[in-house]
């Protein structure tokens, strides 16, 4: 017995005593409107991979950039090169041609620019490649080109900032690109891989005046990201989470047969679940076994402007999405229970892949249109049912 | 007189005002609690024809009437319950004060005052464990508060054989109720609802006591009172409030006609007192809102005190009262299988006089069981102290008057 007197069964005192007492229900909600939506055509984001090629209607290439480091003077650079690692890739189509470009100009990860800027620049020569699953690639960098990079910094070894008009940008830009990739996107890594080994570095071999030899300057590449195009119309009857061209679902459920419960009885949300069925024949390509982000829609613009890449929210709890499973549950409780009290509008939720940005993986869902009824979209509401 | 002051404020101070726990109190308004004075709670609970010069009858008005003195009157409780059910065994420790009052003379044959007893006691609390697919769940009810009446009025002596009593008798309480469901491992949020309810009604009271030599009668009779409710509701989610709503139940609680008749009879220093007490709660309807369902109750009690005689340089303990009892009671709410448990007690106290005979601490106690598994689920034990003390002064009388 716990505290106090454990409950006799035949309810002393629940019926007897006339106290309160509650009823715990459950109703489930089909979604009154859902869609997806893509935010961007363009896909960008530094992640743990830079996608490059194109594979089912995604085309991709990478941008690597290096910061100029101090160097020590009368150092003389005797060859350069950039070193990238891939793992894998989505396609089934033959490891293609990676060209490796030179070009100058500024950008962040945080305001990546648009493909069509990332134009032209001086192609590197391949050195070195591997068609393996698992391969690396060397690209040799003009020994001059990166002499000149070096080159303004001054005797007393203090930077004197970059000089050179016709270069707007004091780092170097590495654009990777395949032309030739057919059905073939393929993932190399990025800084953010586990193993420093695989991170993509531009080896500088170089001579100094005051020092005995050469030695090996490694320079870690200090952002890099992907620019996709996604050319693939939305799938209809389908709800889409994912990354690459950035996808999100909206869903809104109509909870008037909840409320009007209250008419006669007060009614107290305990957990509110939504649970969304794979399809997972939708995105064989892109399967997705991370994660979900559940925004609680604090405006109706998800419905007006579907397109806008802003929509007012706030996220709920981040949900990891298990591969093994058909349906994916989401916990709704926060808002359904606010949605409840009257203290807030129900502008429905918006789920978006919690790697948007930083892959191009993706999950399907059968909407609410879906003959089955088991398959559509459904907020399972649990709550008590109390007297009023 | 100084003494008897600092005697009542650390017998007031020392109360403790923690909640007893009762299966059976969840049953209607609460458990009847019916001792009206220490005294009596010695003799089990015998009381309706046993008044002295000293003790001051919290119950019956009646009593009141007697030696030209002011009486004050203070009784309070200790009780280790031991609940038995099909779960296990729980025991709980509890007190509470079991009434006050004050008396004075007016006149030379009448007597005003005042006394404020508890009229039932509600405290309960479970807990049980159940679980969904998603969580653990822990279910809590608790019960505490209760009913409590004032008596205000006035006692005379009829004759030289008949005193009467005459009082107002309104009633007032409250009792919170909680039910509160717990998702325990977290995955949700908890739902909540509490009662919070006002008591206030208002009756009257009418005593007798008859005494020839050494008989004694009394009879009491308590007019059925009809109860408006505020209540105060409050429905919680995860820890909030969704709802907090005062207002007037549209439905009254009721109180039963109560009417009891006893005798005493002294012989050699001894006194047997029987009581019969009964409570018409078949004609109370249940509060619809409430469920539940009453019957008449009854309460039988038989004492006996004996009071060894005493010399001015005998020792003290020479003029110690010593009192045992016994009572059987039913409870008027039924349990959910339509019974009504009983519940049976034994007593003993003890009387002592002090300060010259003007004042008198009195212990009583009380060992007694009542329900039983089959019928209602739950078996309770109860071991009782109740620590009284009576105090008779000369106040607000003249000189010529004494």
């Amino acid at each position: 017995m716990a505290i106090g007197c454990a409950q006799p069964e035949g309810t002393i005192g629940s019926g007897v005593g006339g106290g309160p007492e509650g009823l715990p229900k459950q109703i489930e909600c089909q979604a009154q409107t859902d869609t997806s939506f893509k935010v961007f055509d363009i896909g960008t984001g530094g992640s743990a991979y830079t996608y490059i090629g194109a594979s089912n209607g995604v085309t991709s290439e990478g941008l690597l950039r290096f910061n100029r480091p101090l160097a020590p003077a009368g150092m003389r650079v005797d060859s350069a090169r950039i070193e990238v690692a891939y793992q894998g890739g989505i396609g089934s189509g033959a490891i293609p041609t990676v060209e490796a470009s030179l070009v100058y100009f500024p950008w962040i990860e945080t305001h990546p620019p648009a493909r069509s800027d990332v134009v032209g620049g001086r192609q590197l020569v391949a050195s070195e490649s591997s068609n393996a699953d698992t391969g690396r690639y060397h690209f040799v960098v003009d020994t001059a080109e990166v002499n000149a990079w070096f080159k303004v910094v001054d005797s007393t070894r203090a930077d004197t900032g970059w000089a050179d008009p016709a270069r707007p940008d004091t780092a170097l830009t590495i654009v990777l690109r395949s032309l030739n990739a057919v059905d073939k996107l393929l993932r190399f890594r990025s800084r953010g891989a586990n193993a420093d080994s695989l991170r993509p570095y531009l080896m500088i071999f170089a001579t100094f005046s005051d020092s005995i030899g050469s030695d090996t300057i490694r320079i870690g590449a200090h952002s890099d990201l992907f620019l996709a195009e996604d050319s693939n119309p939305l799938p209809a009857n389908r709800l889409s989470v994912g990354g690459g061209a950035v996808l999100r679902s909206a869903l809104n459920f109509k909870l008037d047969s909840l409320w009007s419960l209250r008419a006669s009885n007060y009614i107290v949300v305990n957990r509110a679940v939504l649970t969304l069925t794979k399809d997972r024949s939708l995105y064989t390509w892109a399967p997705v076994n991370k994660s979900v982000w559940p925004y609680q829609m604090t405006s109706k613009r998800w419905m007006t402007e579907p397109d806008s890449a802003e929509y007012s929210g706030f996220v709920l709890t981040p949900t990891a999405v298990d591969s093994t499973l058909d349906t994916l549950q989401i916990l709704i409780s926060g808002p359904t229970v606010h949605w409840a009290r009257g203290d807030s509008t129900n502008f429905g939720l918006l789920i978006e892949s919690a790697g948007e940005g930083l892959d191009i993986e993706r999950i399907g869902f059968y909407d609410s249109s879906d003959p089955d009824p088991a398959k559509r979209p459904r907020l399972t509401v649990y709550y008590t049912e109390l007297q009023r | 007189m100084r003494n008897t002051l600092v005697t009542m404020i650390a017998l007031l101070v020392s109360v403790s005002f923690l909640n007893a726990e009762s299966s059976l109190s969840a049953l209607g308004y609460g458990r009847q609690f019916e001792s009206s004075s220490s005294r009596s709670a010695g003799m089990g609970l015998a009381g309706m024809a046993t008044a002295d010069s000293l003790s001051l009858d919290l119950f019956m008005p009646a009593n009141w009437a007697g030696p030209r003195t002011a009486r004050f009157g203070f009784n309070s409780f200790t009780v280790r319950e031991t609940v038995s059910d099909n779960t296990g065994t729980d025991a709980s420790d509890n007190g509470g004060v079991g009434g006050i009052g004050f008396v004075v003379a007016a006149g030379k044959t009448a007597f005003v005052g005042f006394t404020i007893t508890p009229i039932t006691l509600m405290d309960y609390r479970w807990k049980s464990t159940g679980s969904t697919p998603w969580s653990a769940t822990l279910t809590r009810r608790q019960g505490q508060g209760g009913i409590s009446q004032a008596l205000i009025g006035g006692s005379f002596q009829y004759n030289e054989k008949l005193r009467l009593g005459i009082t107002a008798r309104p009633v007032f309480g409250k009792v919170e109720r909680l039910w509160k469901l717990d998702y325990t491992d977290g995955g949700g949020f908890s739902s909540s609802q509490t009662y919070s309810d006002r008591f206030a009604g208002f009756g009257v009271s009418l005593s007798g006591r008859w005494q020839q030599d050494d008989w004694s009668f009394g009879a009491l009779v308590n007019s059925p009172i009809s109860i408006s409710v505020q209540r105060q509701l409050v429905v919680g989610e995860g820890g909030q409030a969704q709802v907090d709503s005062t207002y007037d139940l549209s439905e009254k609680y009721d109180l039963p006609l109560d009417f009891g008749v006893g005798f005493s009879k002294r012989y050699l220093r001894q006194l047997i007192a029987v009581d019969v007490m009964l409570h018409n709660w078949g004609s109370v309807d249940p509060p619809s809102i409430e469920g539940g369902t009453f019957d008449n109750s009854y309460r039988l009690s038989a004492g006996w005190e004996f009071y060894p005689e005493y010399r001015p340089l005998d020792p003290f303990w020479q003029a110690w009262i010593y009192r045992a009892g016994f009572y059987t009671s039913n409870n008027y709410g039924l349990s959910a299988s339509g019974h009504q448990a009983n519940r049976m007690a034994f007593t003993a106290g003890l009387g002592i006089p002090y300060a010259k005979g003007r004042s008198r601490l009195d212990l009583a106690v009380e060992y007694g069981w009542a329900g039983n598994k089959s019928d209602d689920g739950v078996v309770e034990q109860m071991l009782g102290i109740t620590l009284g003390f009576n105090h008779s002064e000369q106040w607000f009388v003249g000189r010529r008057g004494r």
